[in-house]
């Protein structure tokens, strides 16, 4: 199955191919954001819950501790009110007992009840559901626990300590100030009453230990009264009770004197109790604080992490995907090279439907045609080698011949050429007119010989580009010179007449192979003079635009239209009569043509037969600065 | 110049050396050189020749590039390798008249190179301008 997919994926054409990876890409890259966010997300949010319902219960518990605070602050309010006497209410009525004392009592009675109600609203499950957890049961219990206290404290002392005090017309206070009323009807009691009155209603300290002994001094007033035994006894068992009523009370008062001390432990151990609670509140909302620092710091991880994902699973994607492309071209570029050096062995065999399918099957096709075509090309390139070193052999054997033809020419010739000189020089060798006249024509004729010598080599060499034509500077006086000194005899011993100029036009200096120009010349000069009976010869120089022009006008014999048109063809002479009359076999005006090729110049003719012939030889100007022709 | 102004004793006394293979090639050599007054010594080959060298010291040699036993360009180096006769003056003649002959041989250490065939006038005028051009002969060639 995923072979197929991976199969008609590889066939897909190069941009749906692109494409498709690309939406792959996006796709994946979009759903791991999602994923990060939504799991980073649910994570701070529920930290963010955490630190609101932590928040929540801090204030809570800090209201709570309000709550203690004025608690405490009122059961403070009750203490200096009970030390400054003021438990009972109207002193005139002895039924009510709500004096400022009772009432700062009550009023913590409201406190205690806003401060459950608090305690109710922390033990309430929060927002998310979740219940108080174990430590902050504990506590919460515990204030719980100490405040009911406090309630029952209070209580006891409102509702049964009060009215155990009393005032002066109930409880012990109404006990007591009854006996002192009674006895006071017999004798003066009314500073026992007054202190005792001031005791009971204002609670004052000071007069505590004071009253027993105004008590006391009531039995010495008894004992002096002018009455009955009985009303005596009677009364003196009544300054008794007296006493121990007052004693009672006054215990009674250490005992709820007592109480409100324990209102104040409670009260305190409470107000600690809330305080660790909050210390503990607190500890959670940085925990959860925390929580969401490290929930943030995840999410930015994550965040980088899936930034260096998306990069990487692009990359390896690109990777996979331009290996799919640069694979089978980097083989095929392999194939190529392999092909370059001549390796046609190594066929692709990538079959795919794509562009780089295409373009395998296209470049095995084309390897098998390259193929092919070398194979044809090697064999005819191995067809050309052979033949060309079947030319080269036989150039090499033909210059050889050339050579050795020459040697083997020249060494008789120069022997015949040398004897005859001797003999006609008269170096030690006198000959009679008729020998001399011999010896001549054996001189002509040896002469004749090395000139076609010479000019069958001059051609051959010509031919096998074996001529260097070195551009040098030439004085063109000094040519001209040299060229007189050397026409000049043969043109006298047939009595014509030679006459040269030189165009002032002309530079003075020209550039131009020596040995060529040299043989051009002296050829047609030469020509003209054997090809003229009586006149003159006429050599001229002279510039036109880049070329300069060499000129050699005879009154000659003249030469035919049509032998015009194969003159400077090889072995030509103008008819077959005169080769007779004149010597050659008809070189030299063919090597005078190939040299003037070389020199990348021309030669014209005009001639009309009976009246004489004009060669024109057209030569480039080269400058001073041309570089040497090879 | 014809070979009338040319005095026959122009040569006379010199020792002349002539290397040639080809007999009638040093025949013909021989007899203008002689005429002119030469005291001439041939040979057949170059080690012949650079015998007759060291022998006569000759005031020139006159000497054919390809002959058998040892050829004239050895020659001419055993020559320039022998103190006595590093400095006599060789002059080429040959009958190879391929392109660049010259050249080679003046390259090699010939003062000059004459190429075959020749007449006898042409030789000699070619041979004495060759040796007006060698310093210390110069003087002596007064004509």
């Amino acid at each position: 199955m995923i072979k197929r997919i991976i199969k008609s994926y590889i066939n897909l054409p190069l941009r749906t191919k692109m494409l498709v990876i690309g939406v792959f890409v996006l796709t994946s890259i979009n759903s791991l954001h999602i994923a990060i966010s939504f799991a980073t997300s649910q994570t701070e949010n529920s930290a963010q819950t955490e630190i609101t319902i932590a928040q929540d219960k801090v204030d809570l518990a800090r209201q709570l501790e309000v709550a203690g605070m004025r608690i405490e602050s009122g059961k403070n309010l009750s203490i200096v009110t009970f030390l400054v006497g003021a438990i009972p209410g109207d002193v005139a009525d002895p039924e009510d007992l709500s004096g400022p004392f009772v009432i700062t009592l009550q009023n913590q009675l409201t406190e205690l009840d806003s401060a459950d109600a608090l305690i109710a609203e922390f033990r309430a499950p929060a927002e998310d559901g979740t219940e108080l957890d174990k430590t902050e049961l504990q506590h919460v219990e515990i204030v719980e626990s100490k405040l009911a206290d406090y309630r029952i404290v209070i209580n006891e002392i409102v509702e049964v300590q009060i009215p155990l005090h009393g005032d002066t017309e109930t409880g012990l206070g109404g006990e007591l100030m009854d006996s002192l009323r009674i006895i006071n009807e017999t004798v003066d009691a009314s500073n026992a009453m007054a202190l005792a009155t001031n005791y009971i209603i204002n609670f004052q300290q000071d007069i505590v230990l004071q009253i027993p002994s105004e008590i006391g001094s009531l039995k010495t007033q008894i004992n002096e009264a002018d009455i009955s035994d009985t009303e005596r006894e009677d009364l003196l068992a009544e300054v008794d009770k007296a006493q121990a009523t007052y004693l009672a009370l006054v215990n009674h008062d250490i005992e709820l004197s007592k109480n409100a001390g324990a209102l104040t432990t409670i009260i305190e151990e409470t107000n600690d109790e809330v305080r660790t609670l909050i210390d503990y509140e607190f500890a959670n909302e940085s925990d959860a604080q925390a929580k969401l620092d490290d929930a943030k710091t995840l999410r930015f991880q994550l965040q980088i992490l899936s930034a260096a994902l998306t990069i990487l699973v692009g990359m390896t994607v690109a990777f996979f995907v331009s290996r799919l492309i640069t694979n089978p071209l980097t083989r095929l570029t392999r194939n190529a090279e392999r092909i370059a050096q001549g390796d046609y062995s190594q066929i692709l065999s990538d079959h795919r439907d794509d562009e780089v399918g295409r373009l395998s099957s296209a470049f095995n096709q084309m390897t098998e045609a390259v193929r092919q075509k070398n194979k044809s090309l090697e064999a005819q390139a191995e067809e050309l080698r052979l033949a060309k070193n079947e030319a080269e052999e036989s150039t090499r054997l033909k210059s050889e011949f050339l050579a050795t033809m020459s040697h083997e020419l020249r060494t008789p010739l120069n022997a015949i050429e040398g004897f005859a000189s001797i003999m006609l020089a008269g170096m030690g060798v006198e000959l009679s007119p008729d020998a001399y006249s011999m010896v001549e024509r054996i001189s002509a004729n040896s002469a004749r010989l090395v000139e076609l010598v010479n000019d069958v080599l001059d051609i051959s060499r010509i031919e096998a580009g074996r001529i260097e034509i070195n551009y040098e500077p030439l004085v063109v006086e000094d040519l001209v010179k040299r060229w007189d000194q050397e026409i000049r005899v043969v043109a006298d011993s047939k009595s014509l007449e030679f006459t040269h100029e030189i165009n002032p036009n002309l530079p003075a200096t020209v550039l131009v192979d020596q040995h060529a120009l040299n043989k051009i010349v002296l050829n047609l000069l030469t020509n003209a003079v054997k090809y003229t009976e009586t006149g003159s010869i006429h050599l001229s120089l002279a510039q036109d635009n880049a070329d300069w022009l060499i000129q050699v006008k005879d009154t000659g014999i003249g030469i035919t239209p049509e032998a015009q048109t194969y003159i400077f063809e090889e072995f030509r002479q103008v008819d077959g009569s005169s080769k007779r009359r004149y010597g050659g076999v008809g070189l030299g005006l063919s090597i005078v043509q190939k040299l003037v090729r070389l020199l990348d110049g021309q030669i014209t003719l005009k001639s009309k037969l009976g009246e004489g012939s004009t060669f024109t030889v057209r030569l480039p100007l080269k400058s001073d600065t041309a570089e040497t022709k090879e | 110049m014809s070979q009338k102004k040319i005095p026959t004793d122009i040569f006379a006394d010199w020792p002349i050396l002539i290397v040639d293979d080809e007999p009638d090639s040093l025949l013909v050599a021989t007899h203008i050189l002689k005429f002119y007054g030469g005291n001439v010594v041939t040979a057949e080959n170059g080690q012949e020749g650079f015998e007759r060298a060291k022998e006569v010291l000759p005031r020139f040699i006159i000497s054919d590039l390809s002959m058998p036993v040892i050829d004239g360009w050895t020659m001419l180096t055993m020559l320039r390798q022998h103190p006595p006769t590093e400095n006599i003056p060789v002059i080429a003649l040959s009958a190879h008249a391929m392109v660049g002959d010259r050249e080679k041989a003046i390259e090699a250490g010939f003062n000059n190179y004459i190429p075959k065939p020749l007449s006898a006038q042409t030789f000699l005028q070619t041979l004495l301008r060759i040796l007006g051009e060698i310093p210390h002969l110069k003087d002596d060639l007064q004509f």
